[in-house]
């Protein structure tokens, strides 16, 4: 609906660039305007469907309940009766409904109901002493938080094998009730290496996303609604304090009060950051790659190597290596690499110049520095991706511009670029997607420094909205939980803000059958 | 013709000119870092760019010296092979399943769960690393290597991208020839795909292999006790502020030149998959 509108304004040829730039800019404004009014006219419906699917869900109990015989009408409280109560056949089926209900229950027993029960509050005891002076320990609102959430994760499950389980039950009676045998042991194990392989094989990787990525990242997103860490000058930090829900007084804090007034230059460096870190790399290591590929080139493979070498390195050693190559010392005669290199071999007398500007509070300096730096370490990976394109063009698309007449500026134009572009474009926008969460360049180079000092918050000019959420949450002596979860919200939003045009547009996610 | 000849002669000779000047300045930090890794000083402070006299002392006193006990480079490199072995296996096995699932095997919450993975790989990675940190404390995981091998490894479900976009290339016919004669989809993941993919299977053990050698935070986050350090979090401590530079700077370089030497051999063998990840998928669309 939207494509053929863009297609028309880009029809429009002989508009100066900067208009069309703008346009470019203004149609994906609108597009994912758009994209996000169509979400939101939908959630209406989707929240029917969702209402209507739990109404068939109960309606499905009860029609269960009542058709049922006493057999599955008991798998109501005891899961898998109606298997293992029909026929020893069925006793591994029933007996693993059974631990499933069991080891549901002891959890919410020990753990997940304790926890539940204060997950409103987060904690009301704090740590402290008692009449005899020994210390007590009170309640700990982290783990309060971490395990209510993972309760309400595994209540969901619950609820959806609960159902399951009377469907189970009750399809066993109807088969009992048609005279069909029941299945056995190794019949429900074939069964789970062949129509039902998908739950097989999906869920152990499932159980480690959601204990590693989900459950932790949604703990995180709820510490963003708490007091979490040190706010209105106490540590809120279990063991020694509680911490509790506090609405939207961390995002007010971190959008209108004391870092208002950083967040949005954090912000704007990480999108130039994210701009010149990625189109930097993506044009020199498309020049590079073409000027490798060039038919009359010899040792091809030998100039490649040179520049996979830079990436074969581990990037904590190359970029910890690079931060000292560009060192810098007040003594002119003890000064970094680089800086001899100028004052011994190209003769500059006292060069000493602080490149990433620690010393000298130097911003400018330290921010081409690191895109320098990065163009010196990832120019190689465009060039490696690129060279594989190159060698993919048709040749006749050259030799008939050759007949036509067109020069290699022309060629390159009309042939070259598009055809790369075609296929790193998605692959560009993931590339500035994850530039905007380049942590390593930025805190191995500079640590985001140089520091400065504004309104009272220290803040470094090369910090990335994350290197800042790391500073933020792992180096501060008092971390700011609460604060960190909230730029990390935000980080979020700003990069997939640019990964819609991904989903957008990426061919490859749609038509993935094509090969097959 | 004699003009034209000229011409391209001239612009090659620009062209290699230009390789050759770029070729230096790309691999003369890495030079100047091999070099210094042979330095007879110490420090980071010298006054030429090139070390005045060369010993193989650094490499000796990486693995046997005085300060062993401080910094223990062979336990450290101990330590990383054995997370990198353990997380490589289980992320191997996870990313294989997945990615053979999604591909292969159509179920209602395919699409479903494709579209989480892609919403969850757009979080910081660390966002959620101080709540993560907790859960492993609770079951004493955390200071562990096992339970950094963990926290590298039961995730790995999300990247299934590549090797699923190689599944999709292998030819379904296949799949369906092993059905008709009764096959089932566990044994046509093992005796058909899985051999079928072995390029694509190297490629995924090797980077499984390399990433817990790179990473550095969730080492330095995970591991307070020196001897658990993986070599990102050891050597880093040995650059990280002024005194210990002027003490530790060439033992950096040797650490680093001694694990780089077979983590670039493997990044050589692994280079040519990872330029058919990045132009496969895209170039079917």
């Amino acid at each position: 609906m939207y494509n053929s509108n863009n297609n028309q304004s880009w029809k429009e040829y002989n508009r100066p660039w900067y208009q069309k730039l703008g346009l470019a800019i203004w149609t994906y404004i609108r597009n994912v305007g758009l994209m996000i009014w169509s979400v939101i006219k939908s959630i209406p419906f989707k929240l029917r469907d969702f209402v209507f699917a739990i109404g068939r869900c109960f309606q499905g109990l009860w029609y269960r309940f009542q058709k049922g015989d006493w057999r599955t009408r008991m798998s109501y409280l005891i899961f898998g009766f109606g298997c293992f109560s029909r026929s020893p056949k069925q006793f591994l089926k029933g007996f693993a409904w059974l631990a499933v209900e069991a080891l549901f229950v002891v959890y919410m027993v020990f753990l997940g109901g304790p926890n539940l029960a204060m997950f409103g509050t987060l904690g009301t005891i704090e740590e402290g002493f008692d009449e005899m002076g020994n210390l007590s320990a009170g309640h700990n609102s982290l783990k309060i938080l971490i395990f209510g959430v993972a309760t309400l994760m595994l209540l969901v499950f619950f609820v959806y094998m609960y159902v399951k389980n009377t469907k189970v039950a009750y399809e066993t009676q109807k088969r009992v009730e048609a005279g069909k045998p029941l299945s056995n042991a190794r019949q429900q194990i074939n069964y789970a290496l062949n129509d039902g392989f998908h739950v097989t094989v999906l869920t152990l990787p499932i159980i480690g996303i959601l204990l590693i990525t989900v459950l932790p990242l949604l703990c995180n997103i709820l510490i963003a609604f708490t007091n979490y860490g040190y706010s209105d000058g106490v540590f809120h930090s279990p063991p020694a304090h509680l911490f509790t829900w506090k609405g939207f007084s961390a995002f007010s804090f971190v959008f209108a009060q004391s870092y208002g007034s950083i967040i949005w230059r954090v912000l704007a460096w990480t999108l130039i950051w994210a701009v010149f870190a990625t189109f930097t790399n993506f044009f020199f290591g498309m020049f590079l790659a073409m000027m490798i590929n060039k038919k009359s080139i010899k040792l091809k493979p030998l100039w490649r190597i040179c520049f996979i070498l830079v990436i074969a390195v581990p990037d904590f050693v190359t970029l910890l290596m690079m931060s000292r190559f560009f060192g810098y010392s007040p003594d002119v005669n003890l000064t970094g690499p680089f800086n001899l290199i100028l004052q011994q071999w190209f003769g500059i007398k006292g060069a000493n110049v602080d490149w990433f500007g620690t010393y000298t509070m130097n911003d400018t300096a330290a921010r081409v520095m690191v895109i320098v730096v990065n163009l010196w370490r990832g120019m190689p990976f465009t060039m490696l991706a690129t060279s594989g394109i190159l060698m993919n063009i048709p040749e006749e698309l050259y030799e008939s511009s050759r007949i036509d007449g067109a020069g290699p500026i022309r060629r390159f134009i009309s042939i070259t670029f598009p055809y790369i572009m075609f296929v790193m474009g998605p692959q560009l926008i993931t590339t500035f997607t994850g530039n905007i969460n380049n942590f390593n360049v930025i805190f191995f180079l500079t640590g985001g420094g140089p520091d400065r000092n504004i309104d009272g918050q220290i803040i470094g000019a090369t910090d990335l909205l994350v290197t800042w959420l790391y500073s933020m949450t792992i180096e501060k002596q008092f971390p700011e939980y609460n604060y960190g979860a909230v730029i990390g919200l935000f980080t979020f939003l700003v990069s997939s803000f640019f990964a819609l045009i991904v989903f957008n547009s990426s061919k490859s996610i749609k038509q993935e059958d094509t090969f097959q | 013709m004699i003009g034209l000849r000229s011409k391209r002669i001239l612009t090659d000779t620009v062209i290699y000119v230009v390789l050759l000047v770029m070729v230096v300045i790309w691999l003369f930090p890495l030079v100047w870092m091999i070099l210094r890794a042979f330095d007879t000083q110490t420090g980071f402070t010298s006054t030429t760019v090139f070390p005045e006299a060369y010993t193989f002392d650094n490499f000796i006193k990486l693995f046997k010296g005085d300060d062993y006990e401080s910094y223990p480079y062979g336990q450290w490199l101990v330590n990383t092979l054995f997370i990198a072995i353990g997380s490589c296996i289980i992320s191997t096995m996870f990313v294989l399943m997945v990615s053979y699932a999604l591909s292969r095997l159509r179920f209602s919450a395919r699409k479903k769960l494709m579209n989480i993975a892609l919403v969850l790989g757009l979080f910081p990675g660390f966002l959620s690393m101080v709540a993560l940190y907790y859960i492993f404390n609770q079951f004493e995981l955390t200071n562990s290597r096992v339970g950094l091998m963990l926290a590298y490894s039961l995730a790995a479900g999300t990247g299934y991208y590549i090797v699923k976009g190689f599944f999709d290339t292998v030819p379904l016919a296949i799949d369906e020839a092993a059905r008709i004669d009764g096959a089932s989809k566990n044994r046509i993941f093992w005796q058909m795909i899985i051999p079928l993919s072995k390029p694509i299977i190297v490629y995924t053990i090797l980077t499984n292999f390399i990433s817990p050698w790179c990473d550095y935070i969730m080492a330095s986050v995970f591991i307070h006790d020196p001897t658990k350090y993986t070599i990102a979090a050891g050597i880093r401590s040995w650059v990280s502020d002024r005194e210990v530079v002027n003490k530790m700077f060439t033992r950096f370089c040797a650490g680093s030149v001694l694990i780089s030497v077979p983590i670039v051999i493997l990044f050589m063998i692994m280079q040519k998959f990872y330029v058919a990840g990045i132009t496969g998928g895209a170039a079917k669309g």
